[in-house]
């Protein structure tokens, strides 16, 4: 399985999200390890039109959820309801029956109506009235965070967080991309709607499944767990990475060198994933929160003090 | 951390400043290299010690160096600082009364302690990075300047200090913390100097570079079997750092033919400051004396030509000359050491050089002087006065015991003019009291060695007699000084045979107008001398004939044999060889390293090495100019971060062969061929250099 189609995905996905190259590879990332993107930033970034582009080209069901605060976990997972005609119970899918899930500021809705994301996130089924049903194939959530309108939002518990493999930041665009972003737009076209399938999902799932074939050494092991283990003892953090970190990390790891065409993981895949992998699985002491703090940076600081293995 | 970076910055501080002090010395003869060396070993050994305030210490060593080599008793009583700081402060005070000579005990000071401060200051630039380019350029102009002023070829010195300059600026921002340990360092110098010693060990004994600089540092002679007991009489294997005084044995080796109408006493050199203890003469102060000193009116005196032949295989490498010579010339392959700065037919410019050759005389090397032997008319010289004589003639150690000047003053006490005063001397030394034998002892640590001659052990040969002879002349106020050479030898096939044996020691006191005049104080030794009209050679009536020692001969006819006592027993054994073992193994040691050191190269060179242990090969040569990788980056991170990095492509395709073969696990993988090329430690060093130039 060569990376092509995985490439030409990537180029569709940049035709959208203009300068983003970074943020697109993490998203190819989780996409190859089957995991799950917590996006934190302001709105009007791109972050639907991303995950649109990501949805047609592969050519697979999207959709999206916006949460509120009024929002019910039938409202994501589906409904039975009592058909007069059949006389039987029946099964109305939620949005959440779809290849990809937007989870729009996620943040806003009750945290009974999150957790109801956490198994179908998790497991890859929903269970709706005792009764279990799968999630189609592939599955990937897409959750969004505003950062800055703090009222009225609902914080998402550690154990979600931990579900999303990695948490992403989009930023402004710089000014000349910005401007490119206007040009392409000018005549009231989006680049989107020129973005045709370039995958399916079964030459997704062989390369989800090539990704897994790369090689992680055991040097890297010994990397990727003093990484984590030392974030359980730096003062600032009230809470480590957990067990599920390192493997995320791992994970994710090999599908960047896979991505970048090669057959090892080598440190620096490691390094480049760690804030996205970890930052948003570790909790900030409430002394350093108030000090404005970020973990991205604490995190950022301490890649920067682990020993490299060379040998 | 702190050991390595010491003992490299105290190493590399003595290291340099070598060239620059061997150099200036070699042009100004300021201070004795045997002394400098020694200091320099204490230097390094304090920076090691005492690394913050070594300075204190070396000023220590260096009063201590001082007070051994110039002053006798107790370095306690501090009498002796306060001498020396008077001595100094004359001593520079003198010198802008023009006549621009200063005394080895203020030349040694100064030098002494200008190398603990350029010590100092050298440290001090080197930590913090700069201004080593500075101290680099000023060196060098130095050293150059001072040696083409006094003629001399300063190409090795300038461009051996100069390398060692660049080399200290190259790593003078070395990462310290990191840098590779204490005991590689002492294991890599330790093989320098065995390797150096082996080969110093090794070399021929004639030295057929020039005045090379480590001539003085490592190019001694085997010694010779230490079970020979007393030292042998003679200057062709004479050291100047020998102690005088000591047991001698006779050495019958031939040494010269001179072929001249009469018997001629030859002067090698002189020495005018007496210390007393040890070698007893520290080395000549080569003072000019007022020219022209005298006219040619007082000359009066025989001209003769004198052809002097080197024998025997042991050379010397000084011009053995008469009193006065018109003219010097030098046969084939005989050449001068030092440049001569005043027109060498000036007669007069001749009576106070020492002619040094370049290399040590071979058998049947020659030179022709024409030389005047003056009759020196005791009349004449009665009227004379000493008031033109430089003050260093006069100088006495300031711990003479007093009882050598009353007895110099007891001696003389019937004289009311110089010449009879010296000759009162000379002839109270060889009345008898004193007795004439080989067989002596050295005088106890701490004793003066005049002292103890005339007052304890009252025997001694011509060294003793000549420097109890010229101290005591000095504390009667005569200026004076101790002259070395041959006596006149033994005659033969119409011209005087002069071996080891004959080596000599006499003293030559100043009258104004008219210069030195030999006084001889040796008993048994006679000085010959010529009167107008009269036959050449004749002992002088006013030299005091009549005191011979029991069992030796006295001196009937200068034509024969002198009479150099032969001591009971005494065998004339012929010359034993220069020790030929220790240059054997010595030589085979050398080649053994050799051998090895090459063998080390070409295994480095073709053994293949992985790409892991190339990459950390060369990461400890980058940590050197704090190119490394730091601890927490990777690979990649590190080449693309250093930007100093010579040759990037190379180095990046090492890196991926490394994350290959570490990260991917494949077994096989080679380094990029050229990566071993590009990163040795010279290329490194140089790109280094070449790009600090640039910025």
């Amino acid at each position: 399985m060569s990376t092509e189609k995985i490439q030409a995905l990537l180029d569709n996905l940049n035709k959208v999200l203009l300068g983003k190259a970074r943020v697109v590879e993490m998203v190819a990332v989780a996409l190859l390890c089957q995991g799950h993107v917590l996006v934190e930033d302001v709105p009007g970034l791109g972050k639907t039109m991303l995950v649109k582009a990501l949805a047609k080209s592969m050519g697979s069901k999207y959709s999206r959820i916006q949460f509120t605060p009024d929002l019910l976990p039938s409202d994501v997972v589906g409904v039975t309801v009592y058909n007069q005609q059949t006389m039987e119970f029946q099964y109305r899918p939620g949005p959440v029956m779809a290849n990809i899930v937007l989870a729009d500021e996620i943040n806003r809705t009750s945290p009974k109506t999150q957790s109801s994301l956490l198994e179908a996130m998790e497991e890859g089924q929903v269970t709706v009235d005792g009764v279990t049903r799968p999630l189609p194939k592939p599955f990937m959530v897409f959750a969004t965070q505003n950062p800055i309108e703090y009222e009225g939002t609902f914080p998402l518990p550690e154990a979600q967080l931990d579900r999303f493999l990695l948490r992403l930041e989009i930023g402004y665009p710089d000014a000349a991309t910005e401007g490119q972003i206007i040009r392409t737009q000018e005549f009231g076209h989006h680049p989107l709607e020129t973005i045709e399938q370039v995958i399916t999902a079964s030459e997704l799932l062989a390369a989800q499944e090539a990704a897994a074939q790369v090689k992680l050494e055991d040097n890297m092991v010994r990397y990727i767990i003093e990484l984590c283990s030392r974030t359980r003892d730096i003062s600032a953090l009230y809470l480590g990475a957990s067990p599920r970190g390192s493997l995320g990390l791992a994970r994710a790891a090999k599908a960047l060198a896979w991505l970048r065409g090669r057959q090892y993981v080598i440190p620096d895949d490691i390094k480049e994933l760690a804030v996205p992998v970890l930052a948003h699985r570790v909790l900030l002491t409430p002394e350093d929160k108030l000090r404005g703090v970020s973990t991205q940076a604490i995190i950022a600081k301490l890649v920067n003090t682990v020993p490299v293995p060379t040998r | 951390m702190q050991r390595g970076r010491r003992l490299f910055l105290a190493f590399l501080s003595w290291l340099w400043l070598l060239p620059l002090i061997f150099g200036l010395n070699a042009a100004m003869k300021f201070i004795n290299v045997d002394l400098l060396g020694a200091a320099l070993v204490l230097f390094l050994v304090a920076d090691l010690a005492i690394p913050r305030q070594a300075w204190v210490a070396k000023v220590f060593i260096a009063l201590v160096i001082i007070h051994r080599s110039f002053f006798a008793g107790s370095i306690f009583e501090l009498n002796w600082l306060n001498m020396l700081v008077r001595e100094i402060a004359a001593d520079l005070a003198g010198i802008s009364a023009s006549d621009m000579t200063v005394l080895t005990l203020t030349s040694t000071t100064l030098s002494l302690l200008g190398v603990i401060a350029a010590q100092t200051v050298y440290k001090v630039l080197v930590r913090r990075g700069r201004g080593v380019l500075v101290l680099l350029g000023f060196g060098a102009a130095l050293l150059a300047t001072v040696n083409l002023w006094a003629g001399k070829n300063a190409f090795w010195s300038v461009s051996l200090y100069t390398v060692l300059g660049l080399a200290a600026m190259a790593t003078s921002r070395v990462q310290w913390d990191t840098f590779f340990p204490l005991h590689r360092w002492l294991s890599s110098l330790l093989v320098l100097v065995a390797l150096m010693t082996a080969v110093a060990w090794a070399l021929p004994a004639g030295n057929f570079l020039e005045e090379a600089w480590w001539e003085n540092l490592l190019g001694w002679e085997w010694p010779g079997p230490r079970e020979g007991g007393p030292a042998r009489v003679g200057y062709s294997r004479y050291s100047e750092a020998s102690r005088l005084g000591g047991p001698l044995r006779e050495d019958s080796e031939p040494v010269l033919f001179v072929q001249s109408p009469v018997p001629v006493y030859l002067r090698g050199d002189y020495r005018v400051t007496y210390i007393g203890h040890s070698q007893v003469w520290t080395a000549a102060q080569k003072t000019l004396e007022p020219v022209p000193v005298f006219g040619p009116q007082h000359l009066q005196g025989r001209e003769v030509t004198v052809t002097v032949t080197a024998m025997g295989e042991h050379g010397i490498n000084t011009l053995f000359v008469p009193r006065f010579i018109r003219s010097l010339q030098l046969g084939p392959g005989v050449r001068y050491a030092t440049y001569l700065p005043v027109a060498v037919n000036t007669m007069y410019a001749y009576m106070d050089y020492t002619f040094l050759t370049a290399s040590r005389l071979k058998e049947g090397d020659t030179y022709v002087m024409e030389a005047v032997l003056p009759y020196d008319d005791p009349e004449l010289l009665r009227s004379l006065g000493h008031a033109q004589a430089d003050r260093i003639y006069l100088r006495l150690p300031p711990n003479i015991p007093n009882r050598v000047r009353e007895l110099a003053h007891n001696i003389t006490s019937g004289a009311d003019n110089g010449y009879d005063k010296a000759m009162a001397l000379a002839e109270a030394l060889r009345s008898g009291e004193w007795q004439y034998t080989l067989d002596t002892e050295y005088p106890p640590s701490g004793t003066d060695f005049v002292d103890w001659f005339l007052f304890e052990q009252k025997e001694g040969y011509c060294v003793h007699f000549s420097s109890a002879f010229v101290v005591m002349a000095r504390a009667v106020g005569l200026p004076s000084r101790w002259v070395i050479g041959y006596s006149s030898g033994t005659r033969q096939d119409g011209g005087y045979v002069i071996q080891n044996r004959h080596a000599h020691a006499w003293a030559e006191v100043w009258f104004d107008d008219y210069g030195w005049v030999p006084f001889e104080a040796t008993p048994g030794q006679t000085l010959p001398r010529v009167y107008p009209g009269g036959s050449p050679g004749e002992p002088d009536p006013g030299e005091p004939q009549e005191p011979q020692e029991p069992g030796v001969d006295p001196e009937p006819d200068p034509g024969q044999e002198p009479a150099t006592p032969q001591l009971p027993g005494e065998e004339e054994e012929p010359e034993p060889e220069r020790a030929v073992w220790p240059g054997i193994l010595a030589t085979a040691g050398a080649v053994l390293l050799a051998v090895l050191a090459a063998a080390a190269i070409l295994w480095h060179k073709w053994r293949k090495i992985s790409v892991a242990a190339l990459y950390e090969k060369i990461q400890r040569r980058l940590r050197l100019f704090g190119w490394q990788r730091q601890p927490w980056e990777t690979p990649r991170e590190h080449v693309n971060r250093v930007e100093e990095l010579p040759m990037k492509p190379v180095f990046a395709e090492m890196v991926d062969s490394l994350e290959a073969a570490v990260y991917g696990g494949i077994a096989d993988v080679q380094p990029p061929a050229q990566a071993k090329k590009h990163y040795s430690l010279l290329r490194l060093l140089w790109h280094r250099l070449a790009n600090r130039r640039r910025r």
